[in-house]
């Protein structure tokens, strides 16, 4: 018997996008969940401190043991305390530098998309200028002018918000500008003009909500962009400063004993790669889940 | 005159400036409309009707639009001298409009409760409570069933004459006096048409609403408006009593429109002819009539010079075929034409 045209579908599997999505934010939700579990309660976990060295001899680069459930590392830190204290960091960065990227891109991408003109010519050649500079070397250059003189936790903190944030503002203020520039000539927010809508309300009701979708998942993935883009500063040694852990400065410590314990590297390396691909996957599955069409179909 | 005109336009005269230079898409055009009347606006794609409604609403972006000179007055108010603030009480609160197709009109991601109760909180000073159960009854008003329930889905979630159901709700929400159709009834199924058109019909009706219908559907005129005017080229070539117009047109071009719509009993082959040639693009226009290079009855005179509007019987006629200097004085018409 042949197969009814209407029952066989080879790749069904690649239209079902709701299917896919659900997958996707399945995973990356949960990738991104354990890693919040871990910055969280991680810590607390742990009897030893971040920087609590053990320096007698054989205390340095255990193997896993209960006592040490990844071991410690070459000054006889628990690794899995440095790890978890480091997730907080790379979580905060993430979190603040989006942060700036959503106030400021949102900001400034629909005053240029929205009202254009002049205010629009100055915004996008400001951007022009910044997507010019490579974006890792502006984070550097910025970076190590302020970390240098940056003294405490927090100043260096700031100091990285600010690199990244400089660094990631322009593409989301070039996506915002395109969706709203899309979004005015649409015939609901001209309807909306219509009915003595007022710019602001059109802006507030009709036009943002209709660019979250895009915007969520430019979030997620600069969430992603910026845990690595902290790991790399922090690789270079221009980032979080010791003793605070970091993941980039903890593969960049590995690395020196990478031969004789590669694992040193490993760990840290695996466990930011995990956080970048749940972030990921979280962003693709946030825009099918986001977008309204697909919604209780 | 008893009823004084709701909304009046005269001399409208309004240009798009591009890099290409500056063209005019209305030209000298007048229209009157009485509380409660229904005024058809006839004309081809790019003939300048949208352009006249959203000059009344003062929605032509400026730039590149410019309306260069004219009046529209609406219940006694100048809207071209009206403050930005005071046009956006109008817009909605006084003048409404929807348009050709519901499915982009509706904001993807709102639910059609929420976009009425909106519009309602726009002009009116009411909680979301309040606007809420405003738009739910509105919503009924516009024969839409469930309207509790259903006030809760999204856009997608409707058929095309449901969407355009809910404008409708969106746009009377707060009474306004006119309500501007484009095209409403275009993107429809011929069922569908008849239904909002029945549902436009009952609001002028039971809320005495002026209508703007926007079309080029010669059938909903005939159906549906008192008075017709047709537009070609930026100008208005004929307007008259739709039952005027349809039995005895008197401009080449309104004949031809005429002529070109399908006849179901006439014999197969002859059941329509269409008028020759395209309208001019608006740069293109010439000197003189802009219908004389397509017209069956251009004189020399045609391509020379654009004739004035002049009333002939009920109707007013822009054409040298009916503008006989021994029974008008020139320059007379326009203004006294009207009924």
């Amino acid at each position: 018997m042949i197969a009814s045209p209407l029952r066989f579908y080879p790749f069904s599997f690649l239209r079902s996008r709701r299917t896919t999505g659900s997958g996707l934010l399945a995973f990356g939700g949960t990738l991104a969940a354990l890693l919040v579990l871990l910055a969280a309660v991680g810590p607390l976990l742990s009897p030893y401190g971040y920087n609590q060295q053990d320096l007698r001899a054989g205390a340095q680069f255990q193997a896993p043991s209960p006592a040490h459930w990844l071991g410690t590392d070459d000054l006889g830190r628990d690794l899995f305390t440095r790890l978890a204290v480091g997730a907080r960091v790379s979580l905060g960065i993430g979190f603040g530098v989006v942060l700036i990227e959503l106030v400021v891109g949102l900001l400034l991408g629909l005053l240029a998309g929205y009202f254009g003109g002049r205010i629009d010519t100055l915004i996008m050649r400001v951007t022009d200028v910044m997507f010019a500079f490579p974006d890792l070397l502006l984070a550097i250059f910025i970076a190590s002018m302020f970390t240098v003189h940056s003294t405490g936790f927090t100043a260096n903190l700031v100091s990285i918000f600010v690199a990244l944030g400089i660094v990631a503002w322009p593409a989301m203020t070039r996506l915002v500008r395109g969706q709203a520039l899309a979004l005015r000539n649409r015939e609901f927010v001209e309807a909306a003009r219509t009915l003595g809508a007022t710019d602001f309300w059109i802006l507030s009701r009709h036009v943002t909500p209709n660019l979250l979708a895009p915007v969520t998942v430019a979030l997620a993935t600069g969430m992603a962009g910026a845990i690595l883009a902290e790991s790399t500063l922090s690789f270079l040694g221009i980032g979080i400063q010791p003793p605070y852990p970091s993941w980039g400065s903890m593969i960049s410590t590995g690395m020196t004993n990478i031969r004789s314990h590669p694992e040193q590297a490993l760990i840290p390396a695996v466990v930011l790669a995990l956080a970048v691909l749940g972030f990921n996957f979280l962003a693709d599955g946030l825009r099918d889940r986001f977008d309204p069409r697909m919604r209780g179909v | 005159m008893p009823d004084d005109p709701l909304l009046d336009i005269r001399g409208l005269k309004v240009a798009f400036h591009t890099p290409g230079g500056s063209v005019t898409a209305v030209d000298d055009v007048s229209l009157s409309l009485r509380p409660g009347q229904a005024l058809g606006l006839v004309g081809e794609s790019g003939s300048g009707k949208s352009v006249t409604a959203l000059s009344v609403l003062r929605l032509l972006p400026t730039p590149p639009a410019e309306i260069q000179s004219g009046s529209i007055t609406f219940a006694g108010e100048s809207l071209l001298d009206a403050s930005p603030r005071r046009m956006r009480e109008i817009r909605g609160g006084e003048i409404a409009m929807i348009f050709q197709d519901p499915m982009t009109s509706l904001n993807p991601v709102m639910t059609v409760g929420e976009q009425v109760a909106e519009a309602v909180r726009l002009h009116r000073k009411v909680n979301r409570r309040e606007a809420w159960a405003r738009a739910v009854a509105a919503l009924q008003e516009m024969g839409l069933r469930d309207a509790a329930a259903r006030a809760k889905d999204y856009p997608h979630q409707f058929s095309g004459g449901m969407r355009q159901r809910v404008m409708i709700a969106m746009a009377v929400a707060c009474d306004p006096r006119l309500l501007i159709a484009d095209e409403p009834t275009t993107a429809l199924d011929v069922t569908v048409q008849a239904e909002i058109l029945g549902l436009l019909r009952r609001l002028r009706e039971e809320r005495g609403l002026s209508i703007l219908l926007i079309t080029h559907d010669l059938g909903v005129v005939a159906e549906f408006c008192d008075e017709v005017a047709v537009m070609y080229a930026g100008q208005i070539v004929e307007r008259a009593p739709a039952r005027v117009l349809f039995e005895s047109p008197k401009h080449p071009y309104t004949r031809g429109l005429l002529a070109s719509t399908p006849d179901l009993e006439a014999a197969p082959g002859e059941s329509f002819r269409p008028i020759p040639g395209s309208p001019p693009q608006p740069e293109e226009r010439s000197a003189g009539c802009p219908f004389h290079p397509r017209c069956p009855d251009a004189m020399t005179l045609c391509a020379e010079e654009n004739p004035e509007s002049l009333p002939e019987g009920a109707s007013v006629v822009r054409c040298h075929l009916h503008s006989d200097p021994q029974k008008f004085k020139k320059g007379e018409g326009e203004g006294q034409s009207m009924e």
